[in-house]
Formats: C-alpha cells, sequence, structure tokens
C-alpha cells in the first residue's frame, strides 16, 4: 500500500520518457497522441482529490451521501444509550470515513492500471507502425535495387555481344593459322623424310666401316698369335740347346777330372814304378809325423790349461796390483805422515828437553825441604811477576821510608841542637849556681851529654849501614827488618827523649835544690810528657798506616797478577776460538790445482818411461825398439804444444780482432777527414773511393793507386763515364802538375758541390 | 751530508747487507781480474776492457779463467749474504817451483749495528744536529764507496811498482776463509792457508759500506 502512493510519479517519469521518444523517432505523428493522453491526464487530475504527498483528502467532494449514510446509522444505533451513544457514534464515522478513504485510494489505483494498460497499448501501436514504416522503406529500396540490375543486366548482354563477336573473329584467325600450320607441317615432314633417309644412308656406311676394322683386327690377331708362337718355339729351341750346353760342359769337366786322375795315376804308377823304398820310408816319415803331431797336441792341450790358468793367476795379479797401488798410495801418506811425526817427535824431544831443563832447575831451586816450589815454568813465570810485581812495591815503599828517614834525621838533629841548648844551659847554671854540689851533677850531666852523642853517632852509624842493607840485600826480607830498624830506632829515640827528660828533671831538682824552685822545671817537666803522649799516637797511627799500606800494596800486586793472568787466557782463547771457527776453503778445481796435476802426471809417465828404458837397455845389449810408455810420453808432449798452439792462434785471433777493430776505425778516421774510402788489397794496391761520389751497383767509380810500379788505374778502363768525368782534373792536376793528393782534393771539392746542386742549394763560385 | 737527509737515507736502505754484500763481491771479483792482469798471471791480450767504478778495468776473456771466477763468485755470494765469510786471498804459485809467491788478502768484517740504523732512523728530525756527534760511522753514499774503491784498484796498480817481478809462469787460486758452520758444496774442500813464511807484507786501504769493511793486503816473498 505505500508504494501505490508513488506510482503516479512514476508513472509520469515513465511517460515522459517514452513520449520523448516517440517525439523524436516519429515525427508529427505523435503530438496527437501526447495530447490524447494529456487529456486523459487531465480527466485523471481532475477525478482524484487526494493528495499524494500530503496524504490528506482534499475533500473536494462535499460529504455526499456516504456521510448521510452513515450519519443514519449511527444515528439508529446509539438511541439506547445517549451518554455513549455520541463516542460511538464519532468512531463509527471515523471508521467509515477511513473506509472510504481506503475505497477511494483503490479506486484511484485501479484507474491508475487502467491508464497504465491504455498507454501500454498506444506504445505497442506506435511500435507497430514504425515497423510498417520500416518494412515500406525495405520495399522502396528492393525495389531500386532491382532498377538497378536490370540495368546492369542489359548491359551485360550487350557485353555478351560484343564477346561473341570477338569469338567469331578469333575463330576465322584460329582457322587460318591452322591452315598455315598444316602446310608448315606438311612440309618439316617432307625435310624430315629427307634427313631420315640421309641418317640411314650413314648407318649403313659406319657398319660397313666398322666391318672392316673387325676384319682388320682379326686379322691382326691371328698374325700376333703366330708370331708368339714363333717366340715360344724359338725360346724352347733356345733353353734346349742351352741345356744341351751344359751337359756338353759337364761332360766335358767330367772328362777333365778322369785325365787329371789319369794323369795323377800315371804319374803315380810312374813313381810307384820308379822307388818302393823312398815309400817305406815316406810311410815311417808319416808315422813318425803323426806321433809328433799327437805330442804336438797333447801339448798343446796342456798348455792351453796353463794359458787358462795363467790367465785366472793374471787376473788376480791385477787385483793384486790394484791392490798394491792402493796401498802404496797409503803408503805414501803413511811416510808423510811419518815424517810428520819425525819432526813431532824431534820437536817433542826438544821440548822434553826444555821441560828437563825446567825441571832441573826449579829442582836446583827447591827449597830445603825437598818440595819443588814450582810445578812448571808457568808456575815459576807466574811468580816471577808476582816477585817483580813486589819488588815494584817495595821499591816504591823503600823511597817512602827513605824520605821518612831523612825525617828522622832532621828530627834527631833538632833535638840534638836542643840538648846542645840545654847542656849550654845547665852550664849557664852552674856558672850562676857554683858549687861542688853543682860540679858533680855538671859532671854528671857532661858525661850524660858525650853518652847522648855517642848513641847519636851510633844511630847514625846504624843508619848508614842500614841503607848499605838495603842496596845490597834482596828486597824481599828488606820490610820486616826495616820495620824492626825502624822500630828500634824510634825505642832508642824514645829511650834518647827520657834520659833527656831525666836529665831535665834532674836539673830541675838541683836547680831547686839549689835555689828557688821557679820557672826552670815547669819548663824542663811540662813539655816531654806532652810529647811523649803525642809520640805514642802517632806511632801508633803511622804503624796502623804502615800496615794498611803494606795490605794495599799486597793487593795492588796480587791484582796485578791476575790481571796478567786474565789477559794471557784471553789471548789463548781467542787464538783457540779463531782456530776452530774458520775454515780455509778453495774450490777443488782450481788452476793451481790444475798445474799440480798436470806436472804429476807428467812425472809419472816420464818415471814410466825412464824406467821402461832403463830395463830395455839392461835387457838387451841393441835396444831398436822404444817402451809403449816413452810413446806415451811423446804423446802427451805433443799436446803440451798443442794446447800451446792453441793457445798461440787464440793470441792471434785475438790480435787480429784488436787488428780489425783498429784498422776500420783507421780508415773511418780517414774518410771522415779527407773524405775518401781507402782499401788496401793485395800486391801493394790501393783502391780509393770518394765518399761524396760512391760507387753505384754496378757502376765502380774508384780509383787503383798501385804502389809498386807507381801507376794509376780508374775504374771502367780510360773510357767510363767516371774517367771521362775526372779527365780534365787529372789532365789538369796529374800530368801538367804532377801532384795526385791536389787531384784527390780537387775531386773532393768538385764532387761535393755536385751532391750538393742535386739538392736545393745552389752554390756558384 | 747534511743537505739532503732524505735523500741519504734511501741510499743507506739501498745498501742494505745483501746490497752490501753483493757490492763487497763485485769488488772481489774486479779485484781477481785486476790482480791477474797487473801481476802478469796470464797474457795482457786475454783482457779486455770495462768500465767500472769510474775506472777502466780489465777482465780475462779467457774462458776457462771466466768460468772459474763465475763459480767462485756464485758461491761466494751466497757466502756474503749469509754474513760467513772473513776473508778472501789471492794465492799466485809459481808453476816451476809450486811456492807462493804472492798472497794479496782482503780481510771482511761485518757490521752488525741494527741498533745504530734503528736510532737514525727514529730521529731524522734532529739529524742536522747529530751528525758532528756521531761522526764516528757515517753513513756513506755509494759515489763515496765507489771513490774508496777506486782508491784501492789505483793501489793494486800501482803495487807493481815496489813488487818483486813474478820469475816463471804463474798460476792463481783464490782461498776463501769462512766460518766452520757455513754450508760448504762438494765442489770446495779444505786447503792449508798458503801463507808465506818470512814474507814482507804491505797494508793497502780499505773500503767500508754500511755493513762491511774490506782490508787489503798484500804480502809477497823476499827476492833472496
Amino acid at each position: 500500500m505505500r508504494q501505490s502512493p508513488h506510482h503516479p510519479n512514476d508513472s509520469a517519469r515513465r511517460r515522459s520518457s517514452v513520449g520523448q521518444n516517440l517525439r523524436t523517432s516519429f515525427g508529427s505523428s505523435i503530438p496527437r497522441v501526447q495530447s490524447r493522453i494529456a487529456l486523459a491526464r487531465s480527466t485523471n487530475h481532475n477525478q482524484p482529490a487526494f493528495d499524494f504527498l500530503t496524504g490528506e483528502s482534499v475533500n473536494s467532494r462535499p460529504p455526499s451521501r456516504g456521510q448521510d449514510f452513515r450519519k443514519s446509522t449511527l444515528r439508529k444505533a446509539p438511541s439506547t444509550e445517549f451518554g455513549n451513544e455520541n463516542r460511538v457514534s464519532d468512531e463509527e464515522e471515523e471508521k467509515r470515513r477511513r473506509e472510504l478513504e481506503e475505497l477511494k485510494a483503490e479506486i484511484k489505483t485501479l484507474k491508475y492500471t487502467i491508464d497504465n494498460h491504455n498507454q501500454e497499448e498506444e506504445l505497442t501501436k506506435l511500435r507497430h507502425e514504425s515497423e510498417l514504416r520500416d518494412v515500406r522503406r525495405k520495399g522502396e529500396e528492393d525495389f531500386k535495387a532491382r532498377q538497378a540490375t536490370e540495368a546492369e543486366k542489359s548491359k551485360v548482354a550487350r557485353q555478351c555481344e560484343s564477346l561473341l563477336k570477338e569469338i567469331s573473329e578469333l575463330r576465322d584467325g584460329g582457322s587460318n593459322e591452322k591452315a598455315a600450320l598444316d602446310r608448315r607441317l606438311r612440309e618439316v615432314e617432307e625435310s624430315k623424310r629427307v634427313l631420315e633417309e640421309d641418317v640411314e644412308d650413314l648407318k649403313s656406311e659406319q657398319q660397313e666401316n666398322i666391318r672392316n676394322v673387325e676384319r682388320k683386327s682379326k686379322e691382326l690377331q691371328t698374325r700376333n698369335e703366330t708370331l708368339q708362337q714363333a717366340v715360344e718355339d724359338l725360346q724352347q729351341d733356345s733353353d734346349r740347346r742351352e741345356s744341351l750346353l751344359l751337359e756338353a760342359q759337364r761332360q766335358l769337366a767330367e772328362k777333365d777330372k778322369a785325365c787329371g786322375n789319369l794323369e795323377s795315376e800315371v804319374l803315380r804308377l810312374k813313381a810307384q814304378t820308379g822307388d818302393l823304398d823312398t815309400l817305406a820310408i815316406i810311410k815311417k816319415e808319416l808315422s813318425e809325423q803323426v806321433t809328433h803331431i799327437r805330442t804336438l797336441e797333447a801339448k798343446n792341450r796342456e798348455q792351453a790349461a796353463e794359458l787358462k790358468h795363467f790367465k785366472q793367476l793374471h787376473k788376480s795379479v791385477e787385483v793384486a796390483e790394484e791392490e798394491k797401488r792402493s796401498l802404496q798410495r797409503r803408503i805414501d801418506i803413511l811416510e808423510g805422515i811419518e815424517n810428520e811425526l819425525g819432526e813431532a817427535k824431534i820437536q817433542r824431544q826438544r821440548l822434553e828437553d826444555e821441560r828437563l831443563a825446567w825441571t832441573a832447575y826449579l829442582q836446583s831451586q827447591a827449597g830445603p825441604d825437598g818440595q819443588l816450589e814450582f810445578d812448571s815454568p808457568e808456575a815459576l813465570a807466574r811468580a816471577l811477576i808476582t816477585e817483580r810485581l813486589q819488588t815494584a812495591t817495595s821499591l816504591e815503599r823503600l823511597g817512602a821510608l827513605e824520605a821518612e828517614l831523612s825525617d828522622k834525621d832532621l828530627q834527631i838533629q833538632t833535638l840534638q841542637t836542643g840538648k846542645l841548648d840545654l847542656s849550654a844551659e845547665i852550664e849557664k847554671l852552674k856558672a850562676n849556681g857554683g858549687g861542688a854540689g853543682d860540679n858533680k851533677a855538671q859532671l854528671r850531666l857532661e858525661r850524660q851529654r858525650a853518652l847522648a852523642i855517642k848513641e847519636a853517632e851510633y844511630l847514625r852509624a846504624q843508619l848508614k849501614t842500614y841503607d848499605t842493607e838495603d842496596d845490597t840485600f834482596s828486597p824481599e826480607a828488606v820490610d820486616e827488618a826495616k820495620l824492626k830498624r825502624i822500630q828500634e830506632l824510634e825505642d832508642m829515640v824514645e829511650q834518647y827523649r827520657q834520659e833527656v827528660q831525666t836529665l831535665h828533671n834532674d836539673i830541675a831538682a838541683q836547680e831547686k835544690a839549689v835555689q828557688t824552685p821557679a820557672p826552670a822545671p815547669e819548663t824542663g817537666s811540662k813539655r816531654p810528657r806532652d810529647d811523649e803522649a803525642e809520640n805514642e799516637r802517632l806511632g801508633l797511627l803511622s804503624r796502623k798506616n804502615r800496615k794498611l799500606q803494606d795490605e794495599l800494596s799486597t793487593l795492588q800486586t796480587s791484582q796485578k797478577v791476575l790481571e796478567k793472568e786474565l789477559s794471557v787466557t784471553k789471548k789463548r782463547l781467542t787464538a783457540a776460538t779463531t782456530e776452530r771457527q774458520t775454515r780455509v776453503l778453495s774450490l777443488r778445481s782450481n788452476p793451481t790445482s790444475e798445474v799440480e796435476a798436470i806436472k804429476l802426471s807428467t812425472l809419472t809417465t816420464l818415471r814410466q818411461e825412464n824406467a821402461d828404458l832403463l830395463a830395455r837397455l839392461q835387457g838387451d845389449s841393441t835396444p831398436t825398439t822404444v817402451p809403449a810408455s816413452a810413446l806415451e810420453a811423446a804423446q802427451q808432449s805433443i799436446r803440451d804444444v798443442q794446447s800451446e798452439l792453441e793457445s798461440v792462434i787464440k793470441r792471434n785471433d785475438r790480435l787480429k780482432k784488436v787488428w780489425g777493430a783498429k784498422s776500420a776505425e783507421f780508415r773511418q778516421l780517414v774518410i771522415s777527414l779527407l773524405g775518401w774510402d781507402i782499401v788496401f788489397m793485395r800486391d801493394g794496391k790501393t783502391r780509393v773511393t770518394s765518399a761524396f761520389y760512391p760507387s753505384k751497383d754496378e757502376e765502380e767509380n774508384s780509383i787503383l793507386f798501385d804502389g809498386e810500379r807507381g801507376t794509376m788505374k780508374i775504374s771502367g778502363g780510360p773510357q767510363s763515364a767516371f774517367a771521362v768525368k775526372i779527365g780534365d782534373q787529372i789532365k789538369f792536376w796529374v800530368k801538367e802538375r804532377g801532384s795526385i793528393p791536389c787531384l784527390l782534393a780537387a775531386l773532393t771539392l768538385e764532387f761535393y758541390e755536385e751532391g750538393n746542386r742535386d739538392g736545393t742549394l745552389q752554390v756558384n763560385v | 751530508m747534511s743537505a739532503e737527509p732524505g735523500k741519504d737515507k734511501s741510499k743507506v736502505h739501498k745498501l742494505s747487507l745483501k746490497g752490501s754484500s753483493k757490492l763487497v763481491a763485485e769488488f772481489f771479483q774486479y779485484s781477481i781480474n785486476t790482480i791477474l792482469f797487473q801481476r802478469g798471471v796470464y797474457p795482457a791480450e786475454d783482457f779486455t776492457a770495462v768500465k767500472k767504478y769510474g775506472l777502466t778495468m780489465l777482465v780475462s776473456s779467457d774462458d776457462q779463467v771466466k768460468a772459474y771466477i763465475k763459480k767462485i763468485m756464485s758461491q761466494l755470494d751466497k757466502w756474503m749474504v749469509g754474513g760467513k765469510i772473513s776473508k778472501l786471498v789471492v794465492v799466485i804459485t809459481s808453476k816451476d817451483t809450486g811456492e807462493t809467491v804472492e798472497r794479496w788478502q782482503f780481510d771482511v768484517q761485518i757490521f752488525s749495528r741494527p741498533s745504530k740504523k734503528k736510532s737514525f732512523s727514529k730521529t731524522p728530525a734532529s739529524e742536522n744536529a747529530v751528525p758532528p756527534a756521531e761522526d764516528v760511522a757515517p753513513e756513506k753514499t755509494e759515489a763515496e764507496i765507489q771513490s774508496e774503491i777506486q782508491s784501492i784498484f789505483r793501489q793494486i796498480t800501482a803495487s807493481v811498482t815496489f813488487l818483486p817481478e813474478l820469475a816463471g809462469d804463474c798460476t792463481f787460486n783464490v782461498l776463501v776463509y769462512a766460518d766452520a758452520d757455513s754450508d760448504v758444496p762438494m765442489e770446495w774442500g779444505d786447503s792449508d792457508a798458503k801463507e808465506i813464511i818470512n814474507g814482507e807484507k804491505v797494508q793497502l786501504r780499505s773500503f767500508s759500506t754500511a755493513s762491511h769493511k774490506v782490508d787489503t793486503l798484500v804480502s809477497y816473498r823476499m827476492d833472496r
């Protein structure tokens, strides 16, 4: 139901489209239909008063009988109950109205469908019409086509006629031609017949010829056969004859033999008849000979056996000789070794002698206890070195000691002067003091002083002796003695000092006793005490010092000794290592060894030759031949000479090469300097060719000078082109002025200018 | 030397141990030839002139001598590179008596101083300042080495004036003082030193490369 209201819209759209289609296709006939539809539509539009879009009834028509009807019916029903009646009637009315509207809508739809059908009908009608029109148009077109075909047909018929005409013409021409061809055919056939006849003639002729030839060949064959037969016969004949000949010859030989036999028989018979005795002798001799031969054969056999034996022996001898040679070589080597051994022995002897001397010497030098101080010269040398070093050090020390001694002397002298001073003082004091007591003391003092002086002198003497001792004695024992002496000396000095002090003390006591005990003892007693302490300390220190110095010196000597030893061992070590490290090598096949080998081989061959010759000389009284070794030696000398010759040839070749190079250089020089190529020929001839006018292939442009005869020839004779060319110059320079160098120079100039004229430059002087 | 340190260094590199060995071996070859020529061991025609070390050297063209020298040289090269050689001696022997009449000795010293080289290359910047201090072993240029070699050859040539004339035919031999541990081919054998006892000795010049020093000494028998 909902679609229905849209229908009219749809249909209207479709209509419009159809209408348009129709309008375009059908032209003027369509508007009528449209008008009709429009009319229908207008009527239709007037009929439904229902607005499709709003859904509300327009109610253009007044609610006629339906409403009234309904009203009446409705009014009848609610008469019973008045309150509800109004409501019910309203509902019913409403219902009816709705139904009515529905019905109206149905009607409208029906109408609309009817309209649609109508429209479709019209459409079909229109389609039919258009089809009809199409068919008509086709019919017209067919008609037109038919007319055209008819026209063509007539045209074709006309053409056919013309063609027929042509055909007939052609037929006429064909019949004419046929006739002509027939005629020609006939002619040709006739000629053919003639030709066939000719051919047959020819064939018959040929056959005849063939037959003739065959006959001839047969004849020849038969003749040939007969000839062959004849030849065979002849051969057989000759064979027979040959055999006969051979037989005859054989017979002849037999005859000859028989003849010989007979002759020999005749001879024998003659001999037999001559002497039968000789025959007996001959027989005897023959038997003897046979026996002899037998013995010889036996001997021969024996000798062969012996020979075999000897051969074996010879082989072994050769082996032995080979061995001998090797042994000889070994012996040579051994001899060399023996020589070396002898030398070594001698050397050893010498060394042993040396050693014995050493040991004797060492034993003589041995200490009193019998033990050897040194067991080898090496130890001795070492000891010597140490001793030397020690002496050196002791000498040094001696020098130091001497200095010290001189110091000591000085000290002593100062002490003496001091003592003198003191004695003088004592004298003074004595003089001052005066008296018996003094005298005594003085006397004592004097005595003491004399003693001291004596002692001093004694000391000096001792020193002197000490010095002399030093000089004379060996320096080894010097040190201790020296030290002792010095010690003694020092002790003495100490004693002396002490005495001096006691003297001083005495003097002081005396002075105290004699006079007031004032200043003298102070000076006398105080100082010596200080001196003593100092001296003691000093002595101690100096002793220590000396000891240390001693030690130092010993150490130094030992160090030096060690250094020396070290250097010696180093030297020895390097010598040993170098000996072991390097090898002297040389190529085995060096020139020196080759020379040695040659020398050796010549020596051996010469020796051999000499020995052989000697043997020959001793064996035979008159030697007419020389041994093979002489030949060998001679060959060797020949080889030597040959090698010398080779070297000479080599040298010659080298010289030639050098000469060739030099001469080429010389020629080149001459060419470049003078412009003439000079070739020195044999017989003192010289060919000269200008470098500016060289020979061309065949044509030779040269001048030949003969040094011996002093002639000049121009190549190609006096009439050649070259001779003519230089004829003027020759005439001018040689014949008139007699100068060949000038001629050559002039020619050089001429050729040069000519050569340049050929080029680009033109030079005219 | 101080002007172009870079160039110098390249030359030093060129004359490494191998190059130096080659140079020394070559020197030996030419010195053997020169001695053979100068001392008249072979006739003068056997020699051909060759330019070398800026001098005209004479080289033997005798096939045998050439082959012999070539053999020696091929082995010598190997030993030189291996640093096995301490001496090379050319001994001239009288053919008649077999005595050794002359002995040319070339002492070879091999420097092993890689540390020096290293220090040298480490301080190239201060090289200009260094040379006076390192004057002890200056790096030589090839030209300097060549001039040293030249002077040796001149001395060898000049030695003809004081050496006694060789009497009679002579032949020669080449001795090589090699280390005991070197490989010795079969062709080579031990020989004695062929020293000339109580002979006169003359020390000639020497030359040195970066890694070798070669001293030359000739000793000869005095005329009696």
